[in-house]
């Protein structure tokens, strides 16, 4: 009879796998995202999973993490689940992740400027990752506010008249602290 | 104890193996065959049917050995019929919205006004209609980190999920994945146009760069809101590109509006509300439908020893012996039939079928050997082309001759010479072609399926080379110039 019932129990499992496979993993986010192009300017979560926990290998979400808040500055590990879709919707991503937990959430101690592309006449149009103006302020796709103290006047003429900017960055509060402009 | 299998997605044909919607399709009614699946040259998993050694894919396309071969690419010719019978069995892959028309719901106000710009976008320029309900089958549109949207329409609520980046032409975009229009860059003859560099896509998106079983509109078009840039979905931090140019040059796209491509494309899907012109008929008696540009219509009715003529409704002529069979009527008020009045009078012939359009009449006519088409000219009659197995003709606005045959149409040359036009796309081994007709600039066709009785209404795509479903039912068919068909129900 408990042999019936697990038997029973595995059929039922089986059955409502819908082909995907789930799996608990345990993520570390990074303490800044990166500018992407997925359909369209987008920033996308920086993360290691487990064994590449701690290395310089880097997988990218750009679909974010279901249930999960993320703050620039902060470094996070988190508990999720990972599925697998054998039929991911159109511009979307075949993994999906759903918060379980938030093991960690720490301030950065990498104080190492990180750099982020600004505009890139050649890869995308509109080509401004950064929004706004002088007067209004900046910010990276209306995510985050950009801190450009003394840089701002060259920041707004590079965005307007070179053809591809970067720029280095460290944190600020509640926002990115604009260092260096890089003309390429 | 009984636990439900809850989908916590929101696309419910997550559930293959399709076995229990194969069950349900037409092209087999009451029967169930064996489900087997084969691997894809893009790695997919392909299911269908097996029935009477048939191949039945999506319940009522056959699958035939060379789509088969050309699929698993254990041929690497590819012809131009492997190509055509790829697109018409891949056609119904997507699901379309019923009558043209798709309810939507906004769960993410602050994004209201750029939705409505991309919905309002769709409506000015296509025959799509949108219902703001949170019923039936809706989609409803949802924050997110990125964008996506799933092919078709899936049935109930489904999700298009907008992060704030998404800007109004890529929300016209993921409206266009829901109402069943693949990327441009998947489309089945994308490698004679591009080049997709595998190694420079983010893994999880690589799905959005595989070709899909899908129906190709018109020719590659780089300026369709559906081609991605040629960095979509790059390695973050570099310049290397995904998709190029067989030259490997990089490319831009545009993102403000549908292109003229796209909008033929869903034009094609979405033909908007029909224009059938139902005469009732519920005991099949009448024999054939002609109009003409001036909004007459005429008809050939059974009763009992009689076959009447109606024109506008109305009995105009009763015959007891040697009723006609055939009816049209010209721009002129002229009645053509196959008896009083208006014979063909080819010896040895008998007349099948007669039409007139843009001034040119044409006639079927067959003994017990064979059917040609011939043309009228002056008082006689010129063979334009023998035993071509036509059953019913119809000439369109400018004059030209189509013949409808069994499996398909033809449009004849005066010269003899034809194109073999299209094969039904959506037809099953029991469906049979009825009647073809001109009505305005288009051509329609109408199929029977000879076990259920199910009566279809086809359009033939000059844009797309095929024919396509439209809207409603039809039988006995024929057209005016406003695009009116007539037919009986």
């Amino acid at each position: 009879m408990k042999k019936l019932f697990l038997f029973i129990v595995s059929i039922v499992i089986l059955s409502c796998s819908n082909d995907e496979s789930a799996q608990e993993a345990i993520l570390k986010v990074n303490h800044y995202k990166l500018t992407a192009i997925g359909l369209d300017k987008t920033l996308v979560l920086m993360v290691q999973e487990n064994e590449n926990i701690g290395t310089d290998n880097w997988s990218y979400i750009y679909d974010g993490i279901d249930g999960f808040v993320y703050e620039f500055g902060f470094e996070y590990q988190l508990k999720v689940i990972k599925k697998s879709l054998n039929n991911p919707p159109a511009d979307g991503s075949s993994i999906v992740y759903e918060l379980i937990d938030i093991i960690s959430k720490t301030p950065t101690q990498d104080v190492t400027p990180f750099t982020l592309t600004l505009r890139s006449v050649s890869m995308i149009n509109p080509p401004n990752f950064v929004y706004g103006d002088i007067l209004n302020g900046f910010t990276l796709l209306d995510e985050i506010d950009i801190d450009c103290n003394d840089l701002c006047e060259n920041l707004s003429n590079a965005l307007a008249n070179e053809d591809e900017v970067k720029g280095l960055f460290t944190h600020g509060e509640n926002s990115l602290k604009l260092e260096e402009i890089i003309i390429e | 104890m009984v636990v439900s299998c809850t989908n916590d997605l929101d696309n419910p044909n997550l559930t293959e193996p399709k076995l229990s919607k194969f069950e349900q399709e037409i092209a087999f009614p009451n029967r169930t065959g064996e489900q087997k699946s084969f691997e894809t040259k893009d790695g997919k998993t392909f299911y269908y049917l097996e029935i009477d050694n048939f191949k039945v894919f999506e319940g009522d396309i056959l699958i035939s050995e060379e789509l088969v071969k050309h699929l698993k690419k254990e041929d690497t010719t590819v012809t131009d019929t492997d190509k055509n019978m790829q697109n018409k069995a891949i056609a119904a892959l997507s699901r379309r919205w019923t009558n043209s028309t798709v309810n939507f719901n906004i769960s993410l106000p602050h994004r209201r006004d750029d939705i409505l710009w991309a919905i309002n976008h769709i409506e000015l320029n296509t025959n799509i209609r949108f219902n703001e309900t949170a019923t039936g089958n809706y989609i409803d549109f949802v924050t997110s980190d990125g964008c996506s949207s799933y092919i078709g329409m899936t049935g109930g609520r489904q999700l298009i999920r907008l992060a704030d980046g998404c800007i109004r032409g890529s929300i016209v975009h993921e409206i266009c994945h829901a109402l069943g229009v693949f990327h441009e860059q998947s489309r089945p003859d994308r490698d004679d146009h591009i080049i997709i560099h595998w190694q420079n896509i983010i893994p999880d998106a690589k799905p959005n760069f595989e070709t899909e079983l899908a129906h190709n509109y018109g020719s590659f078009n780089f300026g369709s809101i559906m081609m991605y840039s040629s960095w979509a979905f790059n390695l973050p931090g570099t310049s290397l590109p995904t998709i190029t140019k067989l030259d490997g040059s990089t490319f831009s796209t545009q993102r403000s509006g549908l292109s003229n491509t796209d909008i033929n494309g869903l034009t094609d899907m979405y033909p908007g509300p029909n224009k059938i012109k139902p005469i009732n008929d519920p005991y099949n008696d009448i024999l054939d439908i002609g109009a003409n540009n001036n909004s007459d219509v005429v008809y050939l009715k059974r009763r009992r020893y009689y076959v009447d003529l109606y024109k506008n409704n109305v009995v105009i002529q009763s015959y007891r012996s040697n009723a006609p069979t055939c009816v049209d009527i010209t721009s002129s008020g002229q009645i053509l039939t196959n008896f009083s009045g208006y014979n063909t009078g080819i010896r040895g012939y008998t007349t099948i079928d007669i039409s007139e359009g843009g001034g040119n009449i044409y006639c079927l006519a067959n003994n017990t050997r064979q059917t040609n088409l011939y043309k009228k000219n002056g008082n006689s009659w010129s063979l334009i082309a023998s035993n071509i197995q036509g059953k019913r003709v119809t000439v369109d606005l400018v004059g030209r001759p189509w013949v409808l045959q069994d499996g398909g149409i033809r449009l004849y040359q005066d010269n003899g010479s034809f194109t073999t036009l299209a094969m039904p796309a959506y037809a099953s081994i029991d469906d049979r072609l009825v009647d073809i007709g001109s009505a305005g600039n288009e051509i329609y066709v109408s199929m029977r399926h000879i076990r259920n009785g199910r009566k279809q209404l086809l359009k033939y795509s000059h844009y797309a080379s095929q024919l396509i479903r439209q809207p409603g039912e039809a039988n006995l068919l024929d057209g005016h110039t406003s695009g009116i068909v007539w037919t009986n129900l």
